[in-house]
């Protein structure tokens, strides 16, 4: 099973070393890909998800940002032990990434279809007139009406989402595509044009056999997306598994909060009060060594305070990091 | 569960400190090495402007025709003396007194009504704006010693004329900031907020606006300091500033500078009055900079 | 049920400077462009629509903060979008917004104290209250801890910010609150918290709430009646439950299909609208959605539909039900 992993993370700790003091931003992180799956990263703000896919791509800031110690493993190569011209040819080629707000990837002052055909001209040598040609392919291919007209737009001249299509483009235009890392990529996109990336997504991947980390806030992205889903709390997985365990058989007080928040909740089908998480995201800097949901949780009990869980299975690769996981019944 | 034990989680650790922006940007100032260092040099003139009197030696203006350019280092003139035989080290800390006045007096002019100017502009926009920024532009055509020196020279040559005019000539670098920041901060969604409220324009640009657009300006002030007291000292050596025998560094240098091959210690030491206070203005300036704008620091 | 607020024809327009170096002139943008509804005391209106809907200027056009173009907003019989600043204070008191950003709507500058009591000095009520019996009531009754009151805004977390906002909001006892995306910015789990806690106030105080925002799952969540907005007008109003089990006009169809269900053995099957919402400076001619629409006809390119009440409390603005 293992050497089906594209992608498996090990054991990731990182750190960002701000003046009032070290912020544990993802800490003993296991994570693993496989071919031609969607897993989703799933969390709200500070959990670490982004930072993780900072770490993939080598592009922690640094400093403050460190990342201090585990494996990265792509196709069962380290990324933390390559040179940077290693990483480099790495980035564009084996790992794309596309964000949230397109533009600020996209350089203002090319034409997007030249933006396009670099990437031809870097990885396949072509010679500029092809990388064109191939530029209103890759356009055609992320169904972007008209191509060859779009090709001499600049990137102010599209709309969100038709800049992210092109990021799509960008993402898919390199020789050998394995994973794109998809950070809130809808987040910014009304739901009509939402509905249409996230298909074109599922479409694309499943035409050229691609693994996609799929980083968002959104339950009900992940309900449609995902095969595999990790939850993160604080820097920490906190639970993860099979999308349908984790949205139909919850183990993990957090993740059974996180859904209980969503209006689209079944349950608030013709209105009530939510039944909401309590409290705030603790601060980074003053997490101990428990479990970093201690806080807020309703079935915490001193234990939690002092130790980190070590992980309960359930079957089907379902794992939860919670002491009382199995024990609990949630109403 | 009770809703005041959950939020004391999080956030117990800081529950006495009512910080205040301000507070928490001078901890972060005080690990600034340079500009603390600067804030010490700051001080270290500021006290001897204080306590002229008492601290320097002689009398600044005290001629002694027997001791004429006494080298530095013959006691008790550790400095030597001018060509009048006055004590240099005594003229230097009586001139810190000037310079820092100069200094600070010339900036509060610009700052005052060159910040004024940029808030109402930036606030109210319209008429004034248009006028105010066309006389700016015109102000700023013009190289800006040119400017001063025809300040000075419509006003007289006296200390104070001096003083305004360098305040004068710098007033559009701080209408232009401050207008900058108040276009931009106009925008921010707390100010729509307080209209709602129902708070009227004056509350609004003073209270509300001006608190957060003081940052640029008080790095622009500081820096701007250092500058008046070197332009003061090049309007008094052009013979525009003060006038003779006013122990004010610039006009030192400037009715020194035909001794220089003989008597070199008489122009060096007060320049280096002049670059040190400039220097302490500047690093000071760079680092409360580096504090409030964290953007601008590569 | 007692009207509130009574919105007749109400037009926001602005002009916008042609791009280009050779073109000169504007161009008009019709952010809000003939829209009219009422609203009833103690209900919840909820707006929903995508980006460039015009629905955050319609918000900001109810209160006046933005003077309309053209029509009324009727508030206790008086036209209050025709007031000058100095007489609309006497109504600002009763009517209050709920902003989105809380990082951004509260002066960064002040103490949670002098947030909170601005309100009543700048309307003079502050011989009426006691202002610190009443800062500390308002953070009673936002869940906040009374110790906060001398803290800065950077000091807390996004949802506590949203608790500041509201409890400004609240401090001169309004009626009517427009929260416009009010909780679009925080996290699902803090952005809980916060609906429940507008649910649970209006229930307190009997507030009349217009809920602007682009979630569907959140405006139905909290909205007795809800308005889809669709590049400047109205497309559907209808009460929530006709809303969910009854939908006519095809936009709003699209958005609810378009909307992702958290259930994983409901993926959507391929029925979304195609096409980007088109720019609100040149709408489309006719209805402005016949270009994305699955049942245009002839007809939609020519003539904008007018809204039409077909059942009871359900108006819809298209040809299909003519």
């Amino acid at each position: 099973m293992d050497n089906n992993r594209f992608l498996d993370i090990k054991g990731l700790n990182v750190s960002f070393y701000t003046q009032k003091g070290v912020v544990p931003a993802v800490r003993e992180l296991d994570l693993w890909i496989n071919k031609g799956e969607t897993l989703a990263l799933v969390g709200e703000s500070g959990c670490g998800k982004s930072v993780t896919a900072s770490a993939i791509m080598r592009l922690v800031p640094s400093p403050p940002g460190k990342i201090e110690s585990g494996e990265i493993l792509l196709d069962g190569k380290d990324l933390l032990r390559l040179t940077e011209k290693e990483m480099q040819e790495i980035r564009g080629d084996r790992i794309s990434m596309i964000f949230q707000e397109p533009m600020t990837s996209l350089n203002p002052v090319f034409r997007i279809g030249e933006q396009i055909a670099e990437v031809f001209i870097t990885h396949y040598n072509m010679d500029k007139k092809g990388a064109l040609a191939k530029a209103v392919e890759m356009l055609d291919m992320v169904k972007i009406p008209a191509p060859e007209k779009r090709v001499r737009d600049y990137p102010h001249q599209l709309s969100g989402g038709m800049r992210q299509r092109v990021m799509i483009a960008m993402a898919l235009s390199s020789p050998n595509p394995g994973l794109m890392i998809a950070d809130e990529p809808t987040t910014a996109l009304d739901v009509t044009i939402q509905a249409q990336i996230l298909d074109l997504m599922r479409e694309l991947q499943k035409s050229i056999q691609m693994s996609l980390l799929l980083i968002t806030h959104d339950m009900g992205v992940v309900a449609e997306m995902a095969n595999r889903v990790a939850v993160m709390y604080a820097g920490r997985k906190v639970e993860a598994g099979d999308v349908y365990d984790i949205f139909e058989n919850p183990m993990h007080p957090y993740t059974v909060g996180l859904l209980n928040s969503m209006p689209s909740n079944e349950k608030y089908r013709h209105a009530g009060r939510l039944e909401a998480i309590e409290g705030n995201v603790p601060n980074l800097l003053e997490i101990g060594s428990g479990c970093p949901f201690e806080s807020r949780c309703r079935y915490a009990e001193p234990l939690c305070r002092e130790k980190f869980p070590d992980v309960k299975e359930a079957g089907n690769g379902h794992s939860v990091w919670c002491h009382f996981a199995g024990d609990i019944k949630f109403i | 569960m009770n809703p005041i034990k959950i939020f004391k989680a999080g956030n117990d650790a800081e529950n006495n400190a009512a910080e205040s922006i301000w507070y928490e940007n001078w901890l972060l100032l005080k690990k600034n090495r340079s500009a603390m260092f600067g804030l010490y040099i700051i001080i270290f003139f500021v006290f001897l402007a204080v306590f002229a009197p008492v601290v320097a030696p002689f009398d600044p203006y005290l001629q002694n025709i027997d001791l004429r350019k006494m080298t530095y280092f013959s006691w008790p003139y550790i400095l030597g003396t001018d060509d009048f035989g006055r004590d240099i080290l005594s003229r230097i800390i009586y001139g810190s007194r000037i310079s820092l006045v100069i200094g600070f007096f010339a900036v509060s002019i610009s700052l005052v009504f060159g910040s004024l100017i940029g808030l109402i502009s930036g606030f109210y926009g319209g008429w004034f704006d248009r006028i105010s920024m066309r006389v700016i532009d015109i102000m700023l055509a013009f190289p800006y010693i040119l400017l001063t020196i025809v300040i000075v020279a419509l006003l007289g040559p006296t200390l104070l004329n001096a003083m305004i005019a360098i305040g004068i000539a710098r007033l559009p670098q701080y209408t232009r900031i401050m207008r900058a920041s108040v276009l931009a901060e106009k925008e921010a969604e707390y100010v729509e907020a307080e209209r709602s409220l129902g708070v009227g324009n004056m509350e609004l640009m003073f209270m509300s606006i001006l608190p957060n657009c003081l940052a640029p300006i008080i790095v622009q002030a500081t820096l701007g300091v250092g500058s008046a007291i070197i332009e003061s000292a090049a309007l008094s050596f052009l013979g525009l500033g003060a006038q003779p025998p006013t122990p004010e560094w610039g006009l030192m240098i400037a009715s020194a500078r035909e001794f220089v091959s003989n008597a070199w210690w008489i122009v060096t030491f007060p320049g280096i009055a002049i670059v040190l206070v400039v220097l302490g203005f500047n690093l000071l300036g760079d680092g409360i900079r580096d504090v409030l704008d964290p953007r601008l620091k590569d | 049920m007692e009207k509130i607020l009574e919105v007749k024809n109400l037009k926001k327009h602005f002009e916008i400077k042609k791009e280009g170096m050779r073109s000169s002139g504007h161009h008009i943008l019709k952010a809000v462009d003939g829209v009219s509804f009422d609203v009833y005391k103690g209900e919840t209106l909820g707006i929903v629509g995508e980006s460039g809907c015009g629905k955050s200027t319609l918000g900001k056009t109810l209160l006046n903060l933005q003077r309309k173009t053209g029509g009324e907003v009727i508030f206790e019989g008086k036209d209050i979008s025709s007031l000058s600043d100095r007489e609309m204070k006497a109504y600002r008191r009763r009517m209050q917004m709920i902003f989105q950003d809380p990082f951004s709507s509260l002066n960064p500058r002040k103490k949670i104290s002098y947030l909170l009591t601005q309100p009543m000095r700048v309307n003079g009520l502050d011989k009426e209250f006691n202002l610190d019996e009443r800062v500390d009531t308002l953070l009673d009754v936002v869940g906040l801890d009374r110790r906060y009151k001398n803290r800065y805004p950077h000091q807390f977390s996004g949802g506590q910010r949203q608790r500041i906002g509201i409890a400004r909001a609240l401090s001169l006892r309004p009626e009517f609150i427009v929260c416009d995306e009010a909780v679009s910015a925080l996290d699902v789990s803090v952005q809980a918290q916060i609906l429940n806690l507008l649910m649970d106030l209006q229930q307190k105080y009997g507030f009349t709430y217009v809920f602007i925002a682009h979630d569907l799952a959140v405006v139905e969540l909290i909205s007795d009646r809800i308005i889809v907005m669709y590049l400047g007008r109205i497309v559907e109003e209808a009460s929530k439950a006709d809303l969910i089990g009854n939908r006519l006009h095809p936009y709003t169809k699209a958005l609810f299909e378009a909307f992702p269900d958290i259930n994983p053995r409901n993926k959507r099957e391929k029925k979304i609208v195609v096409g980007d919402v088109p720019s609100p400076i040149n709408p489309p001619q006719g209805c402005h959605f016949n270009p994305r629409c699955p049942n245009a006809m002839p007809r939609c390119r020519e003539e904008y539909p007018p809204l039409k009440e077909i059942a009871p409390g359900h108006k819809v603005s298209c040809w299909l039900y003519e």
